[in-house]
């Protein structure tokens, strides 16, 4: 008996050690069954106990001084985590519109042209391309809409275009607060649809300068809605 | 030809909510006892176990096309008592298919073949048409009412004639089994069903059947249980969006349960997230700068090994290793070996990306050949000004795809900068493992565990040293009575005395060699120690053009059966080899035929069909015809079963190439026993082939 219970402590303490000169070498079903139940004890270790509302930085006119080059906050409602982005390229292609890679603290990249999203890398899920000129159309206080095309990754290697059509609502003029500054913007609301798939997007775009300063847009089924707002550059 | 807008994976909406039928004790979408027309949502894997009255029975269910299902059952029926069996336990296989799907008007109808090929004592036909009527008056939740008409086991109590004609042969527990019984089918009398299930909401629902199965075998002949009514009842609770729960009283006196679990491997648990690489620079335009194009470096006798050492670090960091780079002034091709992305085209995507960030503007083309184990499987040809102009495209991969060209790859590249750190290689594993024994019908799941221990050594490009090591701490495999009875050479029979032999065995020891002989035709040669039960050599040929949907291969072995423990061979020797078809369906669905000679010297052909997700899934079934007769065979007639593969990345959500791999027989016997030879071919090269990158090409700028 004592045999069998040390040979079976033994056999735990290597399933969980198993070990390879390769991190892609071993056994592969045990790196499978492994991470099942890592996602079973978090889902039970998360079911238990909710989470408070995550810490929430008021960002200070003196912090963003200090912060070389652009920055956008961005809140996803996934996570409700605050996470601010760098801009990593900025690019002109033939299409309309200027194109900005941004990176997240983890490495993750929302793409957007003129503001709009129309792509997102590293957060499973992703949108793959978009078409953004029919809602930027509209950033001058009037009109916009129209169709846009949307590939969105459906987790399972392959991906779909869907063609949403969109109609933008003018909201009028409002000023927002980015940290000490009141700044002057058109709102707007872009509502699209496809058959049973819809979302909605907002948008704060400066009046005169027509650049997005605040917006929530659409990441695609997986990851869902994320609040932007640039704070600086 | 298959047609292609009724499999293509493509149809799969991400935004549609499919409707997910609930099993009934068969596994099966349907009420409690009895089927309903109902059909799961395509590529939907089910398990379902159910007890009630001493009877188990958990099924494999999988919907292999969205109108064709297949299921395989083992049952266990306890207080049996009769033929030797005190409990009963047998295999069987279904085949669904839905004729009508539901409409405005129309219910779903299906028609079903159940244990259309075992020894037959659940064997049964069945037309069955369901309804769906939701949000009648103010009563919440959906209606689905289902009425059909059963045959053989489901039309033993109250029938109502032979519309089709008879008689129909009794089941027979003593019979071998494993043949379709095509004489049987939808023959003798006929019983109607009927039943309704109330989805109250999302989680709970009622059912209620009226049962055409008279449970002869069991009440009347035998006394596994007593059944008094035609009426069963039941709840159900949906615990989790893949596990449901459900509690029943049936035939007047019997409690049961049944547990279901569905999912689909479209939709993994996480998805697959990779870390993105730095966007493309573009170059500055060559009127504006034409220094910039200047191509004098390429006159540098050390150009390629200078690029190749810039090139190198960028690939690591991308996950990939580069094998061998030939620069000219406007042109590139880089050999690169992925061992890290499932999806070839990530790492085709991520190269492109990698050579765009290092080489010199001049370099316009580049080619970016994929390596497995020496073998140069495709050339994958890209413009640079398109990757440039397309990374932001608002259909970038689909854009790309228009302009990329796929091309053989030739076996050598003469003149290339060679990365000279990776031969000779040596690698090696230590760990855990777990051989299960299914289907001993004293013992349904045997086990053997313990430590095991491989390597891999690796002098030159194409060959290949391995062996693998396994040490048994405990298990039961070797304790089975059920010693071989087979009247072939027991080439595969005889698992239970390697498994008495001793704990530690040499699974495999051996050398490989495998190469190009021309573009699109390859070769491996194997010898050594190929698998337990057997050691010789092996050599094969495979002809496989990159972009062509059919390959054909030729493989033939020299092999005899290894001692039961240690070293040796026994006397037993054969010439075993197969001719072999592979054809590429589209969608998914790959097939192939095997012809030649199996282990035990019989003559025949193997048959497999394998549904391949662009994720990497993969379930496949297969079945072999020799010239063994039925009754040589042995129990199961001839040699059938189920592939399945699983990619761990799936689980994982982290990207990976590795893979969780079983075949399932409902019985090993002798017949129609394949050699298992490390190393074969196909499956190399064709994932570096045209079609399997394009299958998840969105993936490209991953």
């Amino acid at each position: 008996m004592m045999r069998a219970i040390s040979l079976m402590v033994m056999v735990s303490a290597l399933a969980l050690a198993g070990c390879s000169s390769n991190p892609n070498g071993g056994d592969p079903a045990l790196a499978a069954s492994r991470a099942l139940f890592d996602s079973i004890k978090s889902r039970a270790a998360g079911a238990g106990a909710p989470a408070g509302p995550p810490i929430r930085i008021d960002v200070t006119r003196k912090q963003l001084n200090q912060t070389p080059g652009p920055v956008m906050q961005v809140i996803p409602d996934n996570t409700q985590a605050q996470d601010f982005l760098r801009l990593i390229a900025r690019r002109d292609d033939s299409n309309p519109g200027t194109i900005e890679v941004w990176q997240s603290s983890d490495d993750a990249q929302v793409i957007l042209r003129n503001g709009v999203l129309v792509g997102t890398k590293g957060l499973g899920g992703d949108i793959r391309s978009a078409e953004a000129e029919a809602a930027f159309a509209g950033f001058d206080g009037q009109g916009g809409g129209g169709q846009r095309l949307i590939t969105i990754d459906r987790t399972n290697g392959t991906a779909q275009t869907v063609a949403f059509s969109c109609d933008m609502t003018q909201l009028g003029r409002e000023t927002i607060q980015i940290v000490d500054q009141r700044i002057s913007t058109y709102r707007m609301r872009e509502d699209c649809s496809n058959g049973q798939a819809s979302f909605t997007n907002e948008y704060w775009v400066e009046t005169g300068s027509g650049r997005m300063r605040k917006s929530r847009q659409w990441a695609g089924p997986t990851f869902g809605y994320i609040d932007f707002l640039r704070l600086q550059g | 030809m298959l047609a292609q807008p009724v499999l293509a994976d493509d149809t799969y909406d991400i935004f549609a909510v499919p409707d997910r039928p609930t099993l009934n004790f068969y596994g099966s979408p349907g009420l409690i006892d009895m089927p309903t027309g109902e059909v799961l949502p395509d590529g939907q894997i089910t398990v379902g176990v159910s007890n009630f009255g001493g009877i188990t029975r958990t099924t494999l269910t999988f919907q292999a096309t969205p109108r064709l299902s297949a299921s395989f059952r083992y049952v266990g029926i306890q207080d049996w008592n009769t033929d030797g069996f005190e409990t009963y336990r047998d295999r069987s296989f279904d085949l669904r298919y839905q004729v009508r799907k539901e409409g405005r008007i129309w219910p779903a109808i299906t028609v079903g073949l159940q244990d259309f090929a075992g020894t037959g004592i659940y064997a049964g036909e069945y037309v069955v048409a369901t309804k769906t009527f939701d949000n009648i008056g103010s009563i919440p939740g959906a209606f689905k009412v289902t009425a059909g008409l059963g045959w053989g086991r489901l039309g033993s109590s109250g029938a109502i004639g032979a519309p089709f004609g008879g008689p129909r042969p009794a089941f027979d527990a003593q019979s071998r089994g494993g043949s379709p019984s095509f004489d049987q089918w939808f023959r003798g009398d006929a019983a109607p069903f009927a039943g309704v299930e109330w989805q109250i909401n999302d989680r709970w629902g009622l059912k209620a059947e009226y049962s055409s199965d008279a449970y002869e075998a069991e009440t009347v002949t035998r006394s596994v249980f007593t059944r008094k009514s035609r009426f069963n009842f039941g709840a159900e609770y949906q615990y989790s969006d893949r596990l449901r729960f459900g509690a029943y009283y049936l035939y007047g006196s019997e409690f049961g349960f049944n547990a279901q679990l569905q999912f689909n491997p479209k939709q993994p648990p996480t998805p697959t997230r990779v870390l993105p690489t730095a966007p493309i620079e573009p170059r500055p335009s060559r009127a504006a700068q034409p220094q910039a194009y200047d191509t004098a470096w390429s006159q540098n006798q050390n150009a390629a090994q200078t690029m190749r050492d810039r090139l190198k670090p960028v690939l690591e960091d991308y996950g990939l290793t580069l094998v061998s780079l030939k620069v000219s002034a406007s042109s590139a091709e880089l050999r690169m070996r992925n061992g890290t992305y499932r999806a070839m085209s990530v790492a085709i995507g991520r190269a492109a990306r990698a050579m765009a960030q290092v080489l010199p503007a001049s370099v316009e083309t580049f080619r970016i050949v994929p390596m497995q184990e020496g073998l140069a499987q495709s050339a994958v040809i890209m413009r640079r000004s398109d990757l440039e102009a397309l990374e932001f495209d608002p259909q970038a991969a689909d854009a790309l795809l228009a302009v990329t060209g796929f091309g053989a790859a030739t076996p050598d590249l003469p003149g290339a900068a060679v990365n000279a750190d990776l031969y000779p290689d040596f690698s090696w594993s230590f760990g855990p493992y777990a051989d299960p024994s299914y289907f001993d019908p004293d013992n349904p799941v045997r086990v053997d565990a313990g430590l095991r221990a491989d390597f891999k050594y690796r002098p030159a490009p194409g060959w290949e040293i391995g062996g693998l090591v396994k040490h048994r701490l405990f298990g039961n495999v070797g304790d089975s009575a059920r010693l071989s009875n087979s009247q072939l050479a027991r080439v595969r029979t005889d698992g239970i005395l390697y498994a008495r032999a001793g704990d530690t065995s040499l699974e495999n020891l051996y050398v490989l060699r495998q190469w190009k002989p021309g573009n699109d035709v390859y070769a491996r040669v194997t010898a050594g120690y190929l698998e337990r039960m057997f050691g010789g050599i092996s050599a094969e040929v495979l002809w496989k053009p990159v972009a062509s949907r059919l390959a054909l291969g030729v493989e033939a072995n020299y092999v005899k059966q290894r001692d039961y423990g240690g070293l040796g061979f026994q006397s037993y020797g054969v010439a075993t080899g197969h001719a072999s078809a592979y054809y590429d369906f589209g969608g998914g669905y790959l097939g192939q035929v095997d012809v030649g000679r199996y282990l035990a010297g019989d003559v025949g052909g193997t048959v497999t069909v394998t549904r391949e997700f662009s994720n990497g899934w993969r379930i496949g079934g297969f079945f072999t015809l020799t010239n063994v007769s039925s009754a040589e065979f042995g129990e199961g007639s001839f040699d059938k079963g189920i592939n399945l593969t699983i990619p761990v990345s799936w689980f994982l959500g982290t990207p990976g190439t590795r893979t969780v791999n079983t075949t399932i027989r409902p019985i090993q016997r002798d017949g129609g026993a394949r050699l298992n030879v490390p190393g074969r071919l196909y499956e190399q090269v064709r994932s570096g082939h045209r079609d399997a990158i394009e299958s998840e090409w969105s993936r490209v700028w991953e």
